[in-house]
């Protein structure tokens, strides 16, 4: 069977459907570096987003007539069964780090990994603060830390995002300006620890 | 503006979204003027440029993993019925485990439910049988019966060899006496060795009346003779130092229930 030169997800999800092996291969390659990486910012393990990716793309070969493309769009569909295993492994394997939203948590060995010598926030661009980065979104909680991959990693729009998660717009928009102030708190916090230098938190309500 | 709405909208200016133009200088405008919120939106923005950093590194899955899945979407094409089972990872598989184990328990049910139905059969059968017996039975039991301790005639029951020999399913088979015209043709008699003569079950907890068809165990005990005085049973005082057969019927919990004497 010949396809299109670009055929949507939801034409190939129909040919592989019928059997047609060709079109899973084009959606999976098409697909699976998305779902892998999520996984992967989402659990830090690669071995928990091979088994992920393969979960995900398993359910699709069993189940593909469960995909409604009314209710979204198949990568949204792809990630919110990602986003239930990675959830599921984590939770097995107790993997959660809680962030606790006070600040006292921060100055504990948590944030010793995040801290950085130097200016943590104005060298962000260099390549090994992606590390410090990636670590910090790990040690979010898990309500943040999946809004931010979404909507910062992978550009999702907040209705997108919310499709994934099944919430509100609104809910995804609060996570996700806590998760990122949780972020920079947490750099900040490391750089205050490196240098002691205070962080004068007086702002203007004028 | 102040800082306070600069604050709602400080994640999409800093993530470059698009935004109300309108607002989005307004926004600058403030951040120009106010020192601490020009040093959020830069922490902001450096936070935006470190996590872009982050997300541009295009890792993908290795390629056994797109092997083994096409291997199973062949494996599933060529046998719809049979799900494929991915090498890796059993969480989507739960269901086959739950579904095992249901099938297992509705077996153990069909089987207990079985073996019940043929417990009460058998036992009916049981009573059957006596209630014929007592209808057949002449008024005066032959010699060699304690009339002491002879119950009543709607007292008898006749407690086969079946219950003796442990295996009453079996043994029922071998004799053939399902048949009428077997049981009508074969008289109680005293002196049959294969025949005893019984008192009705006798509850012992709250006077309960307990019959075989409650479940539970007989146990056939022997007893001292003087105990026959203790259920309200007369007694061959010439014969008191003797021993009696009784018959216990051993609830399901351990606890005795009945007892009937046996001759």
């Amino acid at each position: 069977m010949t396809l299109p030169l670009t055929p949507s997800d939801v034409d190939l999800l129909k040919q592989m459907a019928g059997g047609d092996e060709h079109a899973f291969t084009v959606l999976y390659r098409r697909r699976q570096g998305g779902v892998y990486r999520f996984a992967l910012q989402m659990s830090g393990s690669r071995g928990i987003a091979e088994d992920v990716t393969q979960e995900v793309f398993m359910v699709l070969i069993r189940e593909a007539q469960r995909y409604d493309p009314e209710r979204g769009s198949l990568a949204a569909y792809l990630y919110g069964i990602a986003r239930n295993h990675v959830l599921r492994r984590l939770e097995r394997d107790r993997l959660f780090v809680p962030l606790a939203d006070a600040t006292e948590e921060d100055h504990d060995s948590g944030s010793a990994t995040l801290v950085a010598e130097g200016d943590p926030l104005g060298d962000l661009t260099r390549n090994e603060m992606i590390d410090e980065v990636r670590q910090a979104v790990l040690v979010l909680p898990a309500r943040y830390r999946e809004v931010v991959v979404l909507c910062d990693l992978h550009e999702m729009s907040y209705v997108e995002a919310a499709a994934v998660i099944g919430c509100a717009v609104g809910t995804i928009r609060s996570r996700l300006h806590r998760g990122r102030a949780l972020l920079v708190e947490k750099l900040k916090t490391a750089k205050s620890a490196g240098n002691e230098r205070l962080v004068n938190q007086e702002r203007c309500f004028a | 503006m102040n800082c306070h709405s600069f604050e709602a909208a400080i994640d999409d200016l800093a993530r470059d979204r698009m935004m109300d133009a309108a607002a989005r200088n307004r926004a600058l405008a403030h951040a120009g003027a106010c020192a601490q919120c020009a040093l959020r939106l830069a922490d902001e923005r450096a936070l935006t440029a470190g996590l872009r950093k982050m997300a541009a590194s295009a890792e993908e899955a290795p390629a056994n993993v797109e092997a083994s899945l096409r291997e199973a979407f062949r494996a599933t094409v060529a046998a719809p019925c049979e799900p494929a089972i991915a090498e890796r990872g059993s969480g989507s598989y739960h269901w086959f485990r739950w579904a095992a184990a249901a099938a297992a328990i509705l077996l153990v049910a069909l089987i207990a439910l079985t073996a019940a139905r043929l417990r009460n059969g058998e036992t009916q059968d049981l009573q059957k049988e006596a209630t014929q017996q007592k209808e057949e039975q002449p008024t005066g039991a032959p010699g060699g019966v304690d009339q002491k301790l002879k119950p009543e005639p709607h007292q008898v029951a006749e407690i086969d060899d079946r219950r003796q020999s442990g295996n009453p399913r079996q043994s029922g088979r071998r004799g053939g006496r399902r048949s009428s015209s077997n049981k009508k043709t074969r008289p109680v008699e005293a002196g049959d060795r294969n025949t005893e003569i019984a008192t009705e079950f006798i509850p012992l907890i709250h006077g309960e009346a307990m019959t075989p068809s409650d479940g539970g165990q007989i146990v056939r005990v022997e007893m001292p003779r003087s105990a026959l005085v203790s259920f309200g049973l007369p007694m061959n005082m010439e014969r008191g130092g003797g021993r009696v057969k009784a018959d216990v019927v051993v609830g399901n919990d351990g606890f005795a229930r009945a007892i009937r004497f046996v001759r």
